[in-house]
């Protein structure tokens, strides 16, 4: 499903996708979610936590995900069942989801200002230029 | 016309490249890296190159993140998701990954990062210049972690900086992003008292509690400084620093002055007088006692009439006393 690929290291995790807003301080309010264009893409499992997955999902902005992953063309429930936190399966879905997903390549948008982000070997660039801060 | 050149200038990467290393050729060596220029033109592939192999810099380094995990005051066993702010090659983020956390971190040097992801850190890295603030939404980290990262904002790397502004930005964000309770701790490298006062001050007024930390006071080379912020009241002391007599934390509204050398954990208290005294704690300085009140006036005029007497009694020549003795002078 994913291309496997030399750079083993990479990581911009979908659940770092769903906490980063657009850097420019006059987005605020329309800074979230990063729209998500993804070139290269592998993954990369990790041990299972499902206490881990269910304390970050009282966080987590779900809406976000779903959008997030259908970049990937990863495909999940609309809607977070209100008994996540016991059902283990769903757990270990959510947390390939979200932490087992790296982006090697690609952009983040901001849905305020369209202002692009590039992601280069794993790694969003969020840094703004001087005009803009 | 000096303006207009200065406007014309490219505000690009080779531009900031080119004037960092002229600035580092120029500048002599004080010690203190953040002097050289900003910290992703002086951690270029060389020097981050060497950052990485350097054992005693990665022992350094790792002790450092290990003292302020510590500080985090997380639950034993707890897994949390951390920032790591300036989290370089992933030192401190390698301690956070050991302890069982998971982390993004933010660092202004893509060297540095490069060497963090071929070291294989486990964490979400993403290239940031904190002076910006961090880019998160609310309510999100467990805690935070810092090492000798903050010297770096009291700088001013060009016209546009000004570090209150940007200390400032990074507290109020970093504030925001912490779920309430939750802490963040700065390892850094104080400059001077000004510079302790400058940051204490930003980080009270964004709406963080906590102290500074002073591990080793005494020593010169073992004393390390750390901020303790709480985003709100966690309920937690403050902790313990190494290395000092343990005398207790210096209160702002305590009349007692605390003798410098012992203290080495003062709290923060919205009065500028506290922040003063947290400084020149940490510092090592004496602190100076507080007057309240208005004060005394000590040369009043029974003062005076009895000093004039004490004259007249040795046979020195005196004023006679009138009814304008010791009355308030408008000019003289």
């Amino acid at each position: 499903e994913y291309g496997t690929h030399t750079h083993k290291n990479t990581k911009m995790r979908l659940s770092a996708h769903n906490v980063l807003t657009c850097a420019k301080k006059s987005c605020i309010g329309s800074n979230f979610p990063l729209r998500l264009n993804a070139r290269e893409v592998t993954s990369e499992a990790s041990e299972f936590d499902g206490e881990f997955v269910a304390r970050f999902l009282e966080k987590v902005d779900w809406p976000a995900l779903v959008a997030g992953a259908a970049s990937l063309n990863v495909t999940i429930p609309d809607t977070l069942p209100d008994d996540y936190a016991d059902n283990e399966e769903l757990l270990a879905n959510v947390q390939k989801v979200l932490f087992d997903v790296h982006v090697i390549e690609g952009d983040l948008f901001c849905p305020g200002c369209d202002r692009k982000y590039n992601i280069r070997n794993g790694i969003p660039n969020m840094l703004l230029n001087e005009t803009e801060t | 016309y000096q303006r207009r050149v200065r406007d014309s200038l490219p505000h690009n990467s080779q531009h900031r490249a080119f004037c960092g290393i002229l600035k580092m050729s120029l500048a002599g060596d004080s010690g203190r890296p953040e002097h050289k220029g900003p910290a992703d033109v002086v951690y270029n592939e060389t020097e981050a190159a060497k950052y990485a192999t350097s054992s005693r810099m990665v022992a350094i380094q790792r002790h450092l993140a290990e003292r302020a995990l510590e500080l985090l005051n997380l639950p034993k066993g707890f897994r949390g998701y951390i920032a790591d702010l300036g989290c370089g090659s992933g030192l401190s983020g390698e301690v956070l990954s050991e302890a069982g956390h998971r982390w993004l971190g933010f660092d202004l040097s893509t060297a540095m990062l490069d060497v963090a992801r071929s070291e294989n850190a486990e964490g979400d890295l993403a290239v940031l210049d904190l002076g910006q603030g961090l880019p998160v939404r609310n309510a999100i980290f467990d805690g935070a972690i810092s090492v000798s990262a903050l010297q770096w904002l009291c700088q001013a790397d060009n016209s546009s900086h000004i570090p209150r502004r940007r200390l400032m930005r990074l507290f109020q964000t970093t504030y925001n992003c912490l779920r309430r309770g939750a802490r963040a701790v700065f390892q850094f490298y104080p400059e001077s008292g000004e510079h302790i006062e400058l940051i204490t001050t930003c980080a009270l007024r964004c709406g963080f509690t906590g102290g500074l930390l002073v591990d080793y006071p005494n020593s010169a080379k073992a004393k390390k400084t750390y901020l303790v912020l709480n985003a709100g009241h966690s309920g937690a002391a403050m902790p313990k620093a190494l290395g000092a007599a343990t005398r207790a934390d210096v209160d702002g509204d305590s009349e007692e002055p605390s003798r410098g050398a012992s203290s080495s954990s003062s709290i923060f208290t919205p009065s500028s007088n506290a922040v003063a005294a947290a400084a020149a704690a940490a510092q090592g300085r004496p602190v100076r006692r507080q007057r309240r009140g208005k004060k005394k006036n000590l040369k009043n005029l029974d003062w005076v009439l009895k000093k004039k007497e004490q004259r007249r009694m040795r046979g020195e020549k005196t004023a006679r006393d009138s009814k304008y003795t010791a009355r308030r002078r408008t000019h003289w």
